[in-house]
């Protein structure tokens, strides 16, 4: 009970709701034994009308969490005067003056080059300069609100609790569409493709609660379970609640769209291909004779034929070669790097002109994962990268 | 890589690939007949060769194979194909249909013109030089060839210092190696009493060849008595330009890697393990001696090459920097004719001549895929088809 | 409802057990009457645990300046000067620090990290406004006639760069002030093939090709005037004795020429002797004569080379391709 303490915050106006309520239940109860239990409420914290006794865990709580208000109040004042001064310093108005503003404004007055910019200087409202605590989670008498208190994880007990009744429901649902004799609709079905479920530490967030290893993966399954189940459209709210989107990854594989030359012609360039150390940018042109210049040399710029055949792979591949012109620029690395580099940006740059189902096969073919592995460094006390020397007893 | 990228478009595309084989199958027997007509020309003789025959392979006479290239003059990986392919077939290309034209058409009163054949590695040049050689050859011609300079000025089989002339190094065994060369390409016009020399050489105070003796007799001291083969070679020269002077004979002078002439550091050493510069052996003189402007009736082809200098130096394949600028100055002016990589054209047509001689097995797309890894280059194209 | 009232039944009865067993335990009056206070353990049976120590006597500190500050203020004048982060002077809440999770970054109190970055604090733009506009006062205004570059290139052909320094620190002299850069165009010197050739050499790295300019920095005297004098005396100097024939000069032989002039070269001699006549005399020869000292001077390519051969083709009077 003590330990929980350790987690209290500002409850003061939810306390105030509660309070009467809670003060009424408690009144018809405890007031016989007042005579025993020595303790007052002599509070100045909470206006607590009734005699009832105040744990003296609570009354530390609600003396930290009103330092705690006043604190976060001189602090936001503090604020609304910096800004104001910040304001005033750039010649701003302060009335417009913006968040944004406030960063320009420290970025030029307090430059800094520090690699990691969580080590810069900043001025940001005290909202988000102090981390979020949790809500108190009990009344005065030490009660706590939730029924789920004592498992230690309220929240994520709370979720998976509503996970299971979820399951009850859509359950007895399909037991009642059956006798009916009634099938889901497929088209309805649950959607899940285009996301993923929040990993561990945004759960956490979510939920303000540590959450093991153990228990995450519960989660997981629990709610996997709820998506396995044939009418689980019913509770797409709900899960898509503990879903994210999986916007980069399919962002990154969109095809761009081609620009027109000077020239008349189409053309994508692909910046940054990179394999081992090196890297280059590779145009391509359509439509095209098959020209390749790599660093304004052709194709004996490489000397070897495996380098060339890197190089042609995805031409071959997709038939193209006679149809488009490619300009390479690369540099660093040595040759087979080069050529892998050049490979991958060929490969890269051609979907914009090859139907989706050759970018499929390019795709499944590897041609459109970028390596990048790099060599790993060789470590001092031993031969190689991981390699040992021998070993010799003497 | 090749089966599998076969693979992969087979895969990605079965039906495509069927209909192909099928048609492969269904049309291979009637087509090879009109493709032999585009790639084999049955026009044997050099000098009837003209832009129609172009990227056509024409097969060389065996017996004039034997005559011309018996002790070289052909590269020797193209050497080993011809023994496979068992006959020996050249490419009419474009420098050496210009370069016959020419020699159809120019002034024999006048001093020689000088023909440069120029091109990177393994394009070609020697074999355009043995097409030429093939045109004089059917056309009489004298024939002085060099097969390849860098065999004296970089792999040169003995040395000793000379003795007529001091601080010249004579390469003896390569000198009469030559000779017999020349004695074989040349035997026919050698028989030709008419071709006499015009000084008496004293060899030494016993040994003379007296005026108005035969060249093959000179030839012929100068194989038997190796001491004298390299004096022997810059007495030819000069005999062989004054009969040509005379016009009793009509000479060719094909020298293959003529820039090893000019190429200061060779692999010929003295005793002391000094370097000897080419200007120094004396080998060279003879034949720079016949690269002047100071004879008539003849015709000058020389061919540059990188692989004649050493590895460190191959920067370009231009003429000016492979001669360097004394070459240049005693070749200029000459007429640079350059030996480019394939046309898609040549390559067709050589793609047809490997499958013909069955050296590769044809795939889909084999055609393009190989002149885009062998950048259109002849050698490189020859070592990528050993391997089909 | 019932199971709740039930709970709470019986948590008082559970305190109150333990009330009357604490009760029995250490029946001291004390503890009634402390039962407000938390009891601490008197382990020693010291007397008076809390013995008065005596108080050091800290100074009074002033609350920090920033708090008295209006927010309308004139900043310039409140911080006139560079000068490192001070925090009871600057009124802004900033902070800087990397913490451990969940700590916030520390304050500007104490904060040597504050310190340590450069600040632009006495240069707010209201403060470069105001002092830009206090040193117009010093500028001329710019000449109406010069209106293009070209006229400014005609008239002031050099160029000279110096910089004053105005800080307060206790000297007025920067080192930096004492160097001069002087540029100009090398073509409004108006230098013959030779000299330009010579001045070149003399001037080495100090020419940019790109733009034609040459810039010569002096730095050797302490002095920004002695440095000028000196900058104007090298270009004098330079200038003269570019114009300068020295004897020796004339004995530049062929190997030591920059480009190939094919006049006199063996190219020339060859052609002569080929057609044993004088070059002027030879048909074609100029051409050819150009044709070989591009392909000289330009180095090889395929262009200049099918240049060669074409005019070697004239010259020998072959027939074309064919």
């Amino acid at each position: 009970m003590i330990r929980k303490i350790n987690l209290l915050l500002e409850p003061l106006k939810y306390l105030k709701i509660q309070q009467n309520f809670e003060a009424r239940l408690i009144s018809t109860t405890v007031n016989l034994f007042n005579e025993s239990t020595a303790e007052r409420p002599a509070t100045s914290v909470a206006n607590i009308k009734s005699k009832n006794t105040l744990n003296k865990a609570m009354k530390s709580y609600l003396e930290r969490a009103q330092q705690h208000d006043e604190f976060m109040k001189t602090e936001k004042h503090q604020f609304e005067i910096g800004k104001r001064h910040l304001a005033n310093m750039m010649g701003e108005n302060p009335e417009t003056f913006t968040q944004d503003d406030i960063d320009n404004a420290i970025e030029y007055l307090f430059p800094s080059g520090l690699y990691d910019k969580r080590a810069r200087p900043l001025m940001k409202p005290p909202e988000e300069v102090f981390p979020q605590r949790k809500a108190a989670e009990f009344d005065e008498t030490g009660r706590p609100y939730h029924f789920l208190f004592y498992t230690g994880r309220p929240n994520l007990y709370q979720v998976l609790h509503d996970t299971v009744e979820k399951i009850n429901e859509l359950n007895n649902f399909e037991d009642t569409m059956i006798r009916k004799n009634l099938q889901p609709d497929p088209n309805l079905a649950l959607e899940l493709s285009g996301s993923q479920w929040l990993d561990k530490n945004t759960l956490e967030q979510k939920l303000v609660e540590p959450v093991s290893d153990g228990e995450y993966s519960n989660f997981l399954k629990a709610m996997d379970r709820l998506c396995s189940l044939p009418y689980s459209h019913k509770a797409k709210d709900f899960i898509m609640e503990y879903r994210k989107p999986l916007m980069s990854n399919s962002e990154a594989f969109d095809v761009i769209k081609p620009q027109i030359g000077p020239d008349g012609r189409q053309f994508v360039t692909t910046y940054e291909c990179r394999r081992k150390r090196a890297i280059g940018n590779v145009t391509i042109r359509f439509p095209g004779t098959g020209k390749i210049s790599i660093n304004g040399q052709d194709i004996n710029y490489f000397k070897g034929i495996q380098q060339r055949e890197q190089l042609l792979f995805p031409l071959i591949f997709t038939n193209m070669q006679r149809k488009v012109d490619i300009e390479a620029e690369v540099q660093d690395g040595g040759e087979s790097g080069q050529a892998g580099a050049i490979r991958y940006g060929i490969a890269w740059g051609l979907r914009s002109f090859i139907d989706q189902e050759y970018i499929e096969n390019m795709r499944l073919a590897g041609l459109l994962t970028p390596d990048f592995r790099i060599r790993e460094r060789k470590k001092p006390g031993q031969k190689g990268a991981r390699k040992k020397f021998t070993w010799k007893k003497r | 890589m090749f089966k599998t990228t076969a693979d992969l478009l087979i895969k990605s595309h079965p039906l495509r690939v069927v209909q192909g084989r099928f048609f492969a199958a269904a049309v291979a027997e009637p087509k090879s007949e009109d493709r032999l007509q585009s790639f084999r020309t049955f026009e044997a003789d050099p000098s009837k060769h003209n832009t129609n025959h172009q990227s056509q392979f024409y097969k060389v006479d065996s017996t004039d194979k034997k005559v011309l290239f018996q002790y070289g003059g052909l590269p020797k990986s193209f050497q080993i194909q011809a023994k496979t392919f068992n006959e020996t077939c050249l490419m009419v290309r474009d420098p050496s249909i210009q370069i016959i034209n020419h020699l159809k058409t120019i002034d024999y009163t006048q001093p020689p013109i000088k023909f440069v054949l120029y091109g990177k590695k393994g394009c070609g040049k020697t074999l355009t030089l043995a097409h030429i050689m093939h045109y004089a050859y059917k056309n009489d011609f004298l024939i002085v060839h060099v097969p390849w300079v860098g065999n004296w000025m970089r792999r040169c089989k003995d040395t000793s210092n000379s003795e007529t002339k001091p601080g010249f190094i004579d390469l003896n065994i390569d000198a009469a190696a030559w000779l017999v060369h020349f004695k074989t390409q040349n035997a026919n016009i050698l028989e030709n009493p008419e071709l006499k020399t015009t000084i008496d050489i004293q060899w030494n105070k016993r040994e003379c060849t007296p005026i108005g003796s035969s060249l093959l007799e000179l030839i012929d001291q100068g194989i038997n008595r190796i001491r004298f083969a390299s004096n022997c070679v810059n007495y030819l020269a000069e005999e062989v330009k004054k009969l040509s002077q005379s016009g009793l004979c009509r000479t060719l002078l094909a020298i293959d890697g003529f820039n090893a002439f000019f190429y200061p550091n060779t692999r010929v050493f003295t005793e002391k393990k000094e370097m000897v510069p080419p200007s120094r052996v004396t080998l060279t003189e003879g034949f720079l001696n016949l690269t002047k402007f100071d004879w008539k009736n003849s015709v000058i082809v020389v061919t540059v090459d990188e692989i004649a200098i050493a590895e460190k130096d191959q920067i370009s394949h231009y003429p000016r920097y492979l001669l360097g600028k004394s070459g240049f100055e005693h070749l200029d002016p000459f007429l640079p004719v350059e030996v480019k990589d394939y046309s898609e054209k040549e390559h067709q047509s050589i793609m047809d001549y490997y499958r013909e001689r069955k050296w590769i097995h044809s795939y889909p797309g084999q055609n393009d895929e190989l002149y885009f890894l062998s950048g259109g280059n002849p050698f490189r194209l020859m070592n990528l088809c050993n391997a089909l | 409802m019932m199971n709740l009232s039930r709970n709470i039944e019986r948590v008082p009865f559970r305190s109150i057990e333990k009330q009357l067993v604490a009760s029995y335990c250490n029946s001291s009056p004390q503890t009634q009457t402390k039962q407000e206070e938390f009891r601490a353990l008197n382990i020693r049976n010291v007397k008076d645990p809390f013995q008065t120590r005596r108080r050091l006597q800290k100074t009074a500190v002033f609350p920090p300046r920033a708090d008295q500050m209006p927010v309308d203020q004139d900043w310039g004048s409140v911080w006139p000067g560079p000068r490192s982060f001070h925090p009871a002077t600057v009124p802004l809440p900033v902070r800087q620090g990397f913490t451990e999770k969940g700590a916030p970054p520390p304050n500007k109190f104490n904060n040597a990290e504050l310190m340590k970055i450069p600040n632009f604090l006495h240069l707010t733009p209201p403060v470069i406004k105001r002092q830009c506009e206090a040193l117009k006062k010093f500028c001329t205004p710019w000449p109406k006639a010069l209106d293009n570059e070209d006229k400014i290139q005609k008239n002031f052909p050099i160029e000279v760069i110096s910089s004053d320094y105005c800080y307060s620190s206790p000297t007025i002299r920067d080192p930096m002030a004492r160097i001069i850069t002087v540029k100009f165009k090398l073509a409004s010197l108006k230098l013959d093939d030779r000299a330009r050739d010579k001045f070149l050499r003399l001037v080495g790295p100090r020419y940019n090709e790109e733009n034609d300019t040459v810039t010569i920095v002096t730095d050797r005297c302490p002095l920004k005037k002695q440095n000028y004098d000196y900058a104007m005396y090298l270009v004098t100097a330079l200038f003269h004795e570019s114009k300068k024939v020295e004897p020796w000069e004339e004995m530049k032989s062929e190997a030591d020429m920059e480009i190939y002039c094919w006049e006199n070269n063996a190219s020339k001699k060859n052609i002569e002797a080929l057609f044993g006549c004088k070059s002027e005399e030879i048909p074609n020869a100029a051409e050819y004569s150009e044709a070989v000292s591009h392909y000289m001077n330009e180095g090889e390519n395929d262009y200049t080379i099918s240049k060669y051969g074409e005019a070697v083709k004239k010259l020998l009077k072959l027939q074309g391709t064919n």
